[in-house]
């Protein structure tokens, strides 16, 4: 069971939940289902970003490949073409083009937006199963845009480092896809949402295709994320996430 | 007749759309600068054209071309000398044993520190800005040993392709994590005339790595020849992201160099170092702090000061990427200390910048 690494991955880890309610269906079981959609062993996705401020938009696109641990994303718009990342465990790795150079990314900048996007490297990169980093249960049920959705909540499980100590998520009770998700402070103040824009059955699978992330401690701005294509279970060529394949 | 033909090249092969994989991209930048001596304000405007040719890559070879043009249209219209530097102009040939590069490349050491002692090309480094003497004619032999394991060695040419051992620097790079850490370890023997005052041989060390949430890096270079004192070089630096409001984030770097320079010449000490026979240690304390204004624009400022004399050199920078993707820059320096110290405005106290630039 695992989930997809890559700018894909940050609409697979926002739509995670547990709980059980009145259908009959477990929180385990809910959650199975979402996995059985949303969470790949391997992927390779070409992607793109749409960063907006006000009346302001830059657009980034990309090509990621993801296994279990790993995740390597390359950039392919002009302004950061060639900029790669890679990320072996723990570890985040950079390529500059222009001095084609490979710098170990510190720790802390793994909560930074990724290339000036709402997303953090962490959102973006992180290949722990939600399941694993917090502790969901069922608040109730409630229709988003028409359609009925569990609503769940997330805490962040003892001793796990993670971006947001709290998640509301809306999950699709028929397709079982995650519509909306809350990110909270540890405060407890609403820092972001992300919504669900498109979905696409791709073989038994439904996926998440488009979403918009809004920062809600800054007005008019919000970065959307479209998948423009996705690979579930591709071969990945041995050597794809070292060192000697980023530079 | 040349320059026009150069040119006319150039905007047709930017402006034509990418055939297959062969793509085309770069920036088009246009730099106004001041800088003030003494009393004296001098300023100048300067376009330039960065210009790179994606080539596709067929089977394991991979040819890269990049050239920046100075001054091109100035130099057609307003015959104002413009300058050709070919970045890059290279083979690269990619097996399961080794990479093969030769030809024009960038050869860079930089391990995430403002300042790199123990680089292939000494000189202060920001990452992701551009220096010229980076690239270089050269041979590189890239070795993997696993996945964060390499071995590269380096055959450059500061005088072009010359076959004189004399006119040739070459050096030898290991790199490998060890304990969650980045550690390199790099021998580099200059030409015989490149520094004549500085010592031919050098030894570096870096690491780089994580304490918590603090990023911790290090460096340590030995510098000998033969009948000169050897000396050393010591950096040690923190970086650090402050969480504001759970929004922006500040980020910061502060790096200690010491610089042991016993084995320069004299006149290198005192004249360019501005060092008197009692100093054995040139100290300096490098920081940058950065503030993101919002997703597009950010405000910085970067120091440099010399703890041996208390001289300053400070530089705010602003940076916003305007409506229609152009990016504008403005930065200043200026030099502050009493007279005679490392960074005395004498005579240059200050410089100014606007930059405007456009990725295509």
């Amino acid at each position: 069971m695992k989930r997809l690494i890559g700018l894909s991955v940050c609409l697979l880890m926002l739509f995670h939940a547990q709980a059980a309610l009145g259908s009959g269906l477990t929180a385990d079981e809910i959650i199975k289902r979402r996995d059985h959609n949303e969470y790949v062993t391997t992927a390779k996705a070409e992607s793109e970003m749409l960063i907006v401020n006000v009346n302001r938009k830059m657009t980034k696109t990309m090509v990621s490949y993801a296994d279990e641990d790993n995740a390597l994303v390359i950039f392919t718009n002009p302004r950061d073409r060639g900029t790669k990342f890679l990320k072996r465990d723990d570890d985040l790795w950079m390529f500059f083009p222009d001095a084609e150079e490979m710098i170990k990314i510190s720790g802390h900048m793994l909560n930074q937006g990724m290339m000036g996007s709402d997303f953090s490297y962490q959102d973006i990169m992180e290949s722990d199963k939600l399941t694993d980093l917090y502790d969901f249960k069922l608040l109730g049920e409630e229709e988003l845009d028409g359609r009925p959705c569990y609503v769940l909540e997330g805490i962040a499980a003892q001793g796990k480092e993670v971006s947001y100590l709290r998640r509301k998520s809306w999950v699709d009770k028929e397709k079982f896809i995650g519509w909306k998700e809350e990110l909270y402070a540890r405060s407890g103040r609403l820092l972001k949402v992300m919504e669900t824009k498109r979905i696409e059955q791709i073989g038994e699978r439904w996926y998440p295709m488009e979403a918009v992330m809004e920062d809600k401690l800054r007005k008019n701005t919000r970065t959307e994320f479209i998948i423009k294509s996705i690979e579930f279970d591709p071969e990945i060529p041995a050597g794809t996430f070292t060192l000697e394949n980023l530079r | 007749m040349d320059k026009l033909l150069i040119l006319a090249l150039v905007l047709g092969l930017a402006l034509s759309p990418p055939v297959q994989a062969l793509e085309i991209g770069g920036q088009a930048a246009l730099l106004w600068s001041g800088s003030l001596q003494d009393n004296d304000f001098d300023s100048e405007l300067t376009e330039s054209l960065d210009l790179e040719i994606f080539f596709p890559r067929v089977n394991n070879l991979e040819l890269r071309y990049g050239f920046l043009l100075t001054r091109p249209l100035q130099g057609l219209l307003a015959d104002k000398e413009g300058s050709y530097f070919a970045k890059k102009l290279y083979l690269k040939h990619r097996s399961k044993l080794f990479h093969l590069t030769v030809g024009r490349q960038p050869v860079s050491w930089s391990f995430g520190s403002l300042i790199n002692p123990v680089d292939f090309t000494l000189g202060a480094e920001t990452l992701d800005t551009e220096q010229q003497s980076k690239y270089t004619d050269a041979v590189e032999v890239y070795i993997p040993v696993n996945w964060n394991s390499s071995l590269a060695l380096v055959l450059s040419f500061p005088d072009g392709f010359i076959d004189e051992p004399d006119r040739m620097k070459w050096g030898i790079r290991g790199r490998t994590g060890m304990g969650g850490y980045d550690v390199t370890l790099n021998y580099v023997h200059e030409a015989g005339d490149a520094y004549p005052l500085i010592p031919r041989q050098r030894l570096g060390l870096a690491l780089k790595g994580d304490v918590g949430s603090l990023g911790v890096y290090g460096a340590f270079g030995l510098y000998f020849d033969q009948d000169v004192d050897s000396s050393r070089s010591y950096l040690a630096g923190v970086d650090y992201s402050y969480n504001l409001d759970y929004d922006a984030k500040i980020t910061m770097q502060l790096e200690y160099l010491g610089i042991e320079p016993d084995s320069m010449e004299a006149s290198m000490r005192t004249g360019l170092l501005k060092m008197d026979s009692s100093d054995d240690r040139l100290d300096l304390l490098i920081g940058r702090i950065t503030y993101p204004i919002d997703y597009f624009a950010s405000l910085s400022l970067v120091t440099m000061v010399s703890l041996d004399d208390g001289s300053v050199i400070v530089g705010p920078i602003y940076q916003n990427t305007l409506p229609g993707n152009i990016d504008l820059n403005v930065g200043a320096t200026a030099f502050l200390g009493r007279d005679g110290a490392l960074f005395a405005p004498d005579p240059l106290r200050a410089i100014v910048s606007i930059d405007l630039s456009y990725p295509f």
